[in-house]
């Protein structure tokens, strides 16, 4: 059993997953592809003998109560959450940048794996590029999820925020459907949550 | 008085009268009415040529003589290529044998591409004209597109290196390619036939029928009426008289969602329409018109007018359709594909198309039975054309487009 911890968010791995890093935590990752300008890198991957996961997570609660205090205020809302905006953006992405920033992470992830595998000798690395290289063929799944709290469209309040999980999930299929489009999910512990061999809790007070 | 002979009787008192064509006034002198009429051309006895007039189909002296419809093996629609048709430059559409979903903007093309498959196709319907293939197959084109002037010219697509359009149906043991000139209006060709199509061809257009379909026919034959042909030629099938015996149960049960959200059966009195719910019989017209579609496809299956086989071109299902009953459409077109009917249906649906996909996605039906299509427009203006598994592999896909601008939309505040 591993468990991660990003932000509020707690993932607790079973026991079927070999391998569970977070992989822009690693040494790997850092002294591996970290160095290319550019590249982004996924929260959490994770493998067992059937699947792939590779996970990122997107935490917009606290910018949208920034946001929504600043309102209050009468003020622009300025500061950004660590985990839903990235470096150097203003405000939450739409749609498609959003998606693309999964999809460039996902990018950037395997081609880590694949460096850190060839130049770092880096066992767990050289497990999932084998797997991510033969999986097509061997009928195996890779599961790409972003896992979104506090859709940012309507601060996870909107009728509409399972319909947009929804056009996300669409989106993100069709950046990543050169990698896998079976399956793909934007998930949210608002609604009901299915990733099979984790348990995710909200820490959230 | 001509009430008191049997039908047979009638039809060779108008033969012997008037040979192998007759109008429909001569009919009428041998006691045969327009309605009969057109239950004769839909059970193939006799051919409609044009307005008002008809002709025996060779070989079809009395009804028991009649030729069974030809089943032979699986038909699917392979290919359809359209060169300066249209919106189109060039387009090649490889359909697979299940449900083949046509996704893009207004104005690229999808119906068109439907409609030239389908006038080909429909035109080798019943065979053995004397007119020959090539009139049949043009003059079903301008029936079907109605061009002004009745000039096929103006589906020429008229660019650079245009001024021909040729457009290519491939099926099973069948191939034809036509061709016509956008100035010439005696250019039509026809080349490369290659034997005949199996199966029939029903065109479901994006208007309802069975509120219109009460005097519709004769109207159409009587007079020159701007509709297209496929109008016409749907409700002719939906005249077709129920088929004998209790439907197999493969098909009840393919019904049997459809016939749920209709709340009872769909059937045909007097020429007129009505759907049976519990007690109440309810007119057609008075049924929303959502699911007015449903009760055509529901009959068109009943009286064997759409089966294995067969090609269903449907033109917008989702059309005054509440989303609610898209998941009985999706399942509805899964299992009448799995059953031998081929699809192609035009959509803006984005559940239609979303729900049909993850069965794609998730291999719940067959790699071979779902195929998307997107029509694009480039630069030039012409319409591109690709088609992949699932919707995800697609290179254009305006539906999901907007729904990404609608969130946008929203994460702007409404702010455009």
């Amino acid at each position: 059993m591993r468990t991660i911890a990003e932000g509020h968010l707690r993932f607790e791995f079973g026991p079927e997953w070999k391998h569970v890093e977070q992989w822009d935590k690693t040494p790997a990752f850092k002294a591996g592809i970290h160095g290319v300008d550019g590249i982004r890198a996924l929260d959490i991957i994770a493998l067992s003998d059937d699947e792939c996961l590779l996970l990122e997570i997107k935490d917009f609660r606290a910018q949208n109560d920034e946001q929504a205090s600043d309102e209050a205020r009468g003020r622009r809302a300025k500061r950004r959450s660590k985990h839903a905006v990235e470096p150097g953006e203003a405000e939450a992405p739409g749609a498609d940048a959003l998606v693309e920033q999964v999809a460039q992470k996902v990018a950037g992830t395997l081609a880590g794996l694949v460096g850190a595998a060839r130049m770092q000798d880096t066992r767990y690395a050289g497990e999932f590029a084998r797997f991510l290289a033969a999986h097509r063929s061997e009928g195996r799944k890779v599961r790409v999820v972003l896992w979104i709290e506090g859709e940012p469209t309507s601060k996870g309040k909107s009728l509409r925020a399972k319909s947009n999980l929804g056009t996300l999930t669409n989106s993100l299929k069709r950046k990543v459907q050169w990698l896998s489009h079976k399956p793909v999910q934007v998930l949210s512990s608002a609604s009901p949550p299915t990733l099979p061999g984790v348990t995710v809790t909200d820490t959230r007070p | 008085m001509t009430s008191g002979r049997k039908p047979d009787e009638r039809w060779g008192e108008l033969r012997r009268a008037h040979g192998s064509t007759f109008t429909t006034a001569q009919a009428k002198g041998s006691g045969i009415s327009a309605p009969v009429l057109t239950q004769a051309v839909a059970r193939g006895q006799i051919r409609r040529l044009e307005r008002g007039r008809y002709e025996f189909v060779e070989g079809d002296k009395s009804a028991s003589q009649r030729p069974a419809k030809r089943r032979p093996g699986p038909a699917p629609l392979k290919l359809l290529e359209l060169e300066n048709f249209g919106v189109f430059e060039h387009a090649k559409f490889e359909f697979c044998p299940g449900v083949n979903v046509l996704i893009g903007e207004n104005g690229t093309g999808k119906s068109h591409a439907m409609l030239a498959a389908y006038s080909i196709l429909r035109a080798f319907h019943r065979d053995s004209s004397p007119r020959g293939v090539a009139a049949r197959v043009e003059e079903k084109l301008k029936a079907v597109f109605k061009p002004e002037d009745r000039r096929l010219g103006r589906l020429v697509r008229r660019a650079r290196g245009g001024g021909t359009a040729r457009v290519s149906v491939e099926s099973h043991g069948f191939s034809c390619e036509i061709s016509f000139n956008h100035q010439d209006p005696d250019s039509f060709a026809l080349v490369n036939l290659r034997r005949q199509p199996t199966g029939s061809s029903i065109f479901v257009p994006s208007r309802e029928l069975i509120a219109m379909y009460e005097g519709f026919i004769g109207a159409y034959e009587s007079f020159n009426l701007s509709f297209s042909e496929v109008y016409y030629d749907t409700c002719v099938a939906l005249n077709a008289p129920l088929s004998r015996g209790t439907r197999n149960t493969e098909v009840q049960a393919l019904l049997a969602p459809l016939l749920d959200a209709l709340g009872g059966r769909v059937f045909e009195k007097s020429g007129r329409f009505y759907v049976q719910q519990g007690q109440a019989k309810l007119e057609a017209h008075l049924v929303s018109e959502g699911l007015r579609k449903l009760a055509t496809i529901v009959h068109l299956i009943n009286n064997g007018s759409l089966e294995r086989n067969d090609i269903l071109f449907w033109d917008e299902p989702e059309a005054n359709l509440n989303p609610a009953l898209s998941k009985i459409v999706v399942h509805f077109l899964v299992e009448l594909a799995k059953q031998g009917v081929q699809i192609v249906l035009a959509t803006h649906d984005y559940s239609v198309t979303t729900r049909l996909s993850i069965l794609a996605e998730n291999e719940i039906v067959e790699p071979e039975l779902i195929r998307f299509f997107s029509l694009a427009k480039t630069k030039s203006g012409a319409v591109e054309v690709s088609h992949a598994p699932t919707l995800a592999g697609l290179s254009a896909n305006p539906i999901l487009d907007e729904h990404e601008a609608l969130y946008d939309f929203e994460l702007r505040g409404g702010v455009a």
